[in-house]
């Protein structure tokens, strides 16, 4: 299940769905949002929910740092007003491993421009 | 230059940008930036003309100037040029590039390198003719001489981006073995809010080597006999282009250019060659389809 949020210029998509590896699932939202311009940041406040059927040790990183850890635990949540610029991964992993991620994605209303690299007017 | 050392700058350039491939910014919507995967053609509709610096050579009627391209990512056609980016970043892109060489566009003058004109354009710009009095053995006719290939040149073009001014660098091989040589540019161009519109100043300076200018300007052994002999030297040609653009509409904008090539000796002691410079200007309007 999708969900819509308008948070000024940036359109922020909230999946309600929870993502699982084995015994251990969480949910990550916004999952993306859709902003203005190609260089408007995505700000929102960003949360994490986990659960797993068994105790954990677990921490979470947010592009490459770390947000939080639980020790022993079956469950946590988290959230932060973030801002992030374009593609960012959430990760949970504990010592040894990556055990889940998600990469969060900022599109842009309006077409990405390039940069000519020909003269214009430059047929003759 | 040859193949060798043209491998070698891929290599240095591929090395050290690809890790920092990240699209060209271009955010604001500023000339000089296209939407990618989207077509975009202008046409500007006129007066104007390219000189000929050839004895009889015809001057290029300029009366319907089309200006188009085509961007993803990675690959673009630009007005004749067919290119793919290796390595782009906010001030500086590294790109593979082919195109026709433009020189055999002196000799036909519908080369398909002056592509798209009118057809009746002759009657509206009748071509410079010499008269027969001012014609000696020295000076070599361009339909005395043999036709002129058509070259596929094939390259490395680099450019760099400031606030206010672009830069680029062009390496060129002719790749399907016509004139068997390489060929250069070097050009800076400048740009002025002015009157309301964009004027712009451009200098360049382009060097061909000896094949080159011996392929299209040499006059041989194979030529008519009579014919003054030549064999072509490396060239270097300076260029200044001036330009003004205004915005009328969204679509509608007023155009007008003038550029300046100079031709050096290498050219001007060709007997097939009559002016040191090829001399191009366009007025007209031009409206923006895509």
């Amino acid at each position: 299940m999708l969900g819509l949020l308008f948070a000024g210029n940036i359109l922020l998509v909230t999946a309600q769905t929870p993502e699982c590896r084995a015994e251990l699932c969480w949910s990550v939202s916004p999952a993306f949002c859709v902003s203005a311009t190609p260089d408007q940041q995505c700000e929102a406040q960003l949360n994490v929910s986990w659960s797993s059927n068994k105790a954990e040790n677990v921490c979470l990183y947010f592009a490459q740092e770390k947000m939080q850890c639980w020790q022993q635990a079956q469950q946590g949540q988290w959230q932060q007003l973030l801002s992030w610029p374009g593609k960012t991964e959430v990760r949970l992993q504990n010592d040894t491993q990556v055990l889940l991620q998600k990469e969060l994605i900022v599109l842009s209303r309006q077409p990405e421009k390039r940069r000519r690299l020909v003269a214009p007017w430059s047929v003759f | 230059m040859g193949h060798v050392s043209m491998k070698s700058v891929v290599w240095l350039f591929l090395t050290c940008f690809l890790v920092s491939n990240a699209a060209l910014a271009c955010t604001r919507d500023e000339d000089g930036c296209v939407e990618s995967e989207q077509f975009q053609l202008s046409v500007a509709l006129g007066a104007g003309q390219r000189s000929n610096p050839l004895y009889d050579g015809e001057s290029f009627p300029m009366l319907l100037l089309p200006d188009f391209s085509y961007y993803t990512d990675s690959w673009f056609i630009d007005n004749g040029t067919v290119g793919y980016s290796l390595a782009q970043n906010d001030q500086f892109a590294v790109s593979l590039v082919m195109r026709l060489n433009s020189e055999k566009g002196y000799f036909q003058r519908w080369f398909a390198g002056n592509v798209i004109t009118m057809n009746t354009s002759g009657s509206f710009l009748p071509p410079e003719v010499e008269t027969g009095a001012e014609k000696s053995m020295s000076a070599v006719s361009v339909g005395h001489v043999k036709k002129r290939p058509t070259a596929v040149d094939a390259g490395l073009q680099l450019n760099w981006f400031g606030e206010q001014w672009q830069s680029r660098l062009n390496l060129w091989q002719d790749v399907n073995s016509k004139y068997e040589g390489q060929n250069a540019s070097l050009s800076w161009s400048r740009f002025w809010p002015l009157a309301g519109g964009q004027f712009d100043l451009s200098t360049s300076l382009y060097w061909k080597s000896a094949k080159l200018i011996d392929t299209y300007y040499g006059v041989g052994e194979d030529e008519l006999y009579y014919l003054e002999r030549y064999q072509g030297r490396a060239s270097w040609q300076p260029e200044l282009r001036l330009g003004w653009q205004k915005a009328l509409t969204s679509r509608w904008s007023v155009l007008t250019f003038y550029r300046y090539l100079h031709l050096d000796d290498a050219m001007t002691d060709s007997p097939l060659v009559q002016d040191d410079s090829v001399q191009t200007w366009f007025i007209g309007m031009s409206y923006r389809f895509y």
